[in-house]
Formats: structure tokens, sequence, C-alpha cells
């Protein structure tokens, strides 16, 4: 969410977006990591800021963060769900999260994965995920950092039209198509390493550009996993 | 608003060619037509309602105010329908977008322009400015066209290669299909006019190196061969700079279709460019 705010919120504004986001409460809830979870490895797996109310799930209820004055205000009306925190909630609570941490199954390495990613820009890894990927931009549809979009007019009827967002897909051989037919990422080797450098790229001050949740797995009709491939493209230049 | 559009009424519809047109625009609101400042380079997304938008090119000059202009060349659905319209049919104009040459940088220093076929439109902007303000040492022209029948802006080219030496204007110009009209050209302006590719009018020019910046626009494939042709002569990377395309929505850096770069760096081209130094493309793969 932090990484799509830096995006649509910066200079200039989109308007559509920020209605949307000042309209909305985002209230967190604590998971166990699936098996295809890897958050951990990048950081992202407890929220520090960006949420207005964070649950973590206890034995008899729920232990409760406030993160904003928003969040505060929502505990604050109603108050009669609240109790106060006794020292074994936070020993619960404590026990969760060692638990929780402990059961990651997958890591990435990260260090210095992006100017890994960058030297191996002719990788054979590539090639080979250029035969496996089908291209059905399934894990561009479930990541929650994607975010390309393109417009289009609909007609409503013979006189009317919007204009619409929806979303685009990388994977999508229009997405580097331009008029005259011209394309700038004319093979699916172009489209896939683009994916996983967008997704790797470091922002220094924001991060990497994806967040570890594992969808992109999850849903791949193919089965590549997104560790696996920046892995082999690390052993690749060793 | 970020996304909002403006009407602006086409004020003449030209024929350049059989496939271009140039349109002259002026916002219907005079506010917005005073606020509108742009620079050579930059480009505004077209907005035709019930067909979508597209981002295209300003390719007249600041230093005339009171109208801008768009070639347009007809390749597409909505090129096709805006081909159909004129004058005094409005359309709607958001922008500029991009970050345009730096003209101010470049002052006093010689400029060589070189175009490849459609590259001519956004590098005409350059040209009128640079030859409008005069501030600038020497302007060189190389223009790399198909045909006679495909130069854009043949009537102002053919001024230019008749008077340009007056205004410290060089121009040349290369073609690659023969017809009786170019052979006349040819006649009348060798060796500035010439067969060959856009490559070949690099022959037999020497440039102070120090004080020069290339500029150049054309088709994909033309930028590796003319940056060969520069670096040969010794011009750096942080004065060559390429105007690029991409398939935009937003123009703002918000819709993702113009990311380009790998892990170590990103670049957005309709929001960090369309303008790139070369060195911008050694340091981000995939700008060129």
């Amino acid at each position: 969410m932090e990484i799509l705010d830096k995006v649509y919120l910066a200079e200039p504004v989109d308007p559509y977006y920020k209605k949307r986001r000042e309209n909305s409460i985002i209230i967190g809830i604590s998971c166990m990591p699936d098996e295809y979870c890897f958050c951990k490895s990048l950081g992202t797996d407890f929220a520090m800021h960006g949420f207005d109310l964070f649950l973590h799930e206890l034995p008899d209820g729920w232990l409760v963060r406030v993160g904003s004055v928003r969040g505060h205000e929502i505990a604050w009306e109603n108050e009669e769900l609240f109790e106060e925190l006794t020292e074994e909630d936070v020993k619960n609570f404590r026990e969760f999260e060692e638990k929780r941490a402990n059961s990651f199954k997958k890591h990435l390495n990260k260090k210095g994965l992006e100017d890994i990613l960058d030297l191996a820009y002719n990788s054979p890894v590539w090639k080979k995920y250029e035969k496996i990927c089908l291209g059905y931009g399934n894990c561009n549809m479930v990541c929650p950092t994607c975010r390309c979009y393109e417009v289009c007019d609909l007609w409503m009827n013979a006189y009317e039209a919007v204009r619409v967002r929806r979303y685009d897909s990388c994977f999508m051989e229009s997405h580097g198509l331009v008029a005259g037919g011209h394309n700038f990422r004319p093979t699916r080797l172009d489209r896939f390493r683009h994916r996983y450098y967008c997704k790797s790229y470091f922002d220094p001050s924001a991060g990497f550009n994806c967040v570890g949740c594992g969808r992109c797995d999850e849903f791949c009709p193919a089965r590549i996993e997104h560790v696996k491939v920046l892995d082999e493209v690390r052993e690749g230049l060793q | 608003m970020t996304f909002q559009t403006h009407d602006a009424r086409i004020l003449e519809v030209k024929e350049l060619t059989s496939r271009e047109k140039l349109f002259t625009l002026r916002f219907v609101d005079p506010e917005i037509n005073r606020s509108f400042k742009y620079k050579p380079g930059q480009f505004v997304i077209v907005d035709i309602r019930g067909f979508g938008e597209f981002p295209i090119s300003l390719c007249s000059t600041p230093t005339r105010e009171g109208y801008f202009q768009l070639c347009v060349r007809r390749v597409g659905r909505m090129t096709k329908y805006m081909h159909t319209l004129k004058e005094g049919d409005v359309i709607g104009i958001r922008g500029p977008y991009g970050n345009g040459f730096p003209m101010e940088k470049m002052e006093g220093s010689t400029l060589i322009l070189v175009a490849g076929g459609l590259g001519m439109a956004p590098l005409r902007s350059v040209l009128w400015y640079a030859l409008d303000t005069g501030k600038y040492e020497k302007i060189y022209l190389f223009y790399g066209t198909k045909a006679y029948e495909d130069i854009l802006f043949r009537d102002e080219v053919i001024h230019l290669l008749k008077h340009g030496e007056d205004m410290n204007c060089h121009v040349k110009l290369a073609y690659e299909v023969e017809s009786p009209s170019c052979i006349y050209l040819e006649k009348g302006y060798s060796p500035r006019v010439c067969k060959g590719v856009v490559t070949d009018l690099f022959r037999g020019e020497t440039f102070d190196v120090e004080n020069t910046y290339a500029l150049i626009c054309g088709p994909p494939v033309m930028y590796k061969y003319i940056i060969k042709e520069l670096l040969d002569r010794k011009l750096s990377p942080g004065r060559i700079y390429m105007t690029l395309e991409r398939r935009m929505r937003c123009g703002v850096g918000k819709c993702g279709h113009c990311i380009v770069g790998t892990s170590t760096s990103i670049k957005y081209v309709c929001k960090d460019g369309p303008v790139f130094t070369y060195w911008d493309a050694l340091s981000t793969r995939g700008l060129i």
C-alpha cells in the first residue's frame, strides 16, 4: 500500500486514487505464513506504519495496535469492545509472533540482489523461463504492487461513452506496443525479465517493489516460483 | 485535476504528406491559452472523446505564442479519426508533459539535429526555437527521409536548404527512394542532398566536440547508428540527447507502460524523459 501511495500520491497527485485512499480505513490482521510467503525476507512481515488498526490473534480475543488518529477514534468510539491489556496477553502475543517468525518456508536472499540482476541481463535463466512461462499475466493480477493500468473509452449506448481505467499486465503483448506497430518488448523473454526487474527494483527510500506475499507463485499456472527464479539467476552468475 | 483535459479548437489543418497532417490548435479558454507554456521536446496528450487518449509531441515553437501545432501520422484508430477533423472542431488536450530539451543549457553551442522520418516533428520545435532566439552558434539539421513525398514540412526544409546558410543553419537531406523531384533537389543542392541514409550525411563534417550538442529523434533502429557516428567523433555521451517513444496512458508516471530499466535503475519515459542523454541509456538498460 505504501508502495502504491508513493506512485499515485507523488506530484502530480492522482485525484481518483487520493479520494479512495482518504475514504478508506486500513485494518491489518496478522496471519500465519502459507507455503508461498517469503515476506520476512523482505522485511514486510511486521507492519510498523501505514495502518489505522492492526489485529493480532490471541487465544481469547485480539490484541489491537492503533496506528493513526483515525484508528484511535474508532477504538474510542467503541470502547465497550476493548479491555485492558494483561500480562498474559503480551505473553501470548510474543509466543504467536515467535511461532510465526519460525514458520516461513521460503527465504529470498536479497543481498546485492539489484546489482546481481542487473549484471545477469543476458542470463540463460531468463531464456529457460521464457519457455516455461505461459504469459497469462496471473502474477500481475494478484500482485499487490502491480499497478499498470490501461485507459479505454467504452460506449454505453449510441450517444454516451465513459472513459475507464482497467488493470493492464506487462505480460500482454500490447503493453509495450506503440502506434505504427513497433513493440518495445517484443518477446516473452523481454516481458518476463521486465516483470522481475520491475519487482526487484530497489528504491533506496522505500525498498523493493516486491512485498514477498508469494501470491504470484500460488496463482501461476506454470508453477514458476519467484524466489526460485531469482536464486537461479544468482547462481547463474557464480 | 491531474487528468483534466482542456478544449482546444483546430485553427488549421494542413496536409503535409499523404499520411501526416499538421494541426494548428488554440485553447478555447483564453486563460489556459495564456498559461500554456512548453519547451521544445515536450508532449501533450490528445483526448478524443469516445476514442481515447494518445500522446503526441509538440512540433511548434514556444517562441511563437498563441497557438501550438501537432503533426499526426495516420496509423491507428484514433489518428484515423483525428484526420477526419476539420477547422473549427474541438478536441481535448492535457499537458505539456515530459522534460523537454535543455535549451538554456545549450545556448551558445552548435546544435546537430538528426531526424529520421517522423522524428522531424519534435526537432522542428527545437529548430524553430533556435532560429527564433538566435542564441546558438550554428545549427545543423540532418534529415533522413524515405522519399520526396515523405519529407515533413517540405516547404520549410527546402526554404532552409535555399536560405539556411544566412541564418547559420546548415541543412542536409538524405533520401532512399529515387524520384525526379529528389534528383532535381540533389542537382540544386549537391552535396547537401544525397541518396542514402541519415548517417551518410555525417561524411566530411567535423565538429568542435567541446561546444556541440547532438539531438536525435527517429525510428528506434536509427539511434544506434547515429550514436556510433557521434561517438567516433568523440562527442561525450552527456552531449547526445535523444527523445524516445513508448506506450503512454497517463503522461505523469502512474500507468506504468513506459517503465524501462533494470533492478538498479528504473525510469519512466513520460516523467523522466522523453529526452534522455546517451549517458542515461548507458546507465539504464532498455532505453534504446
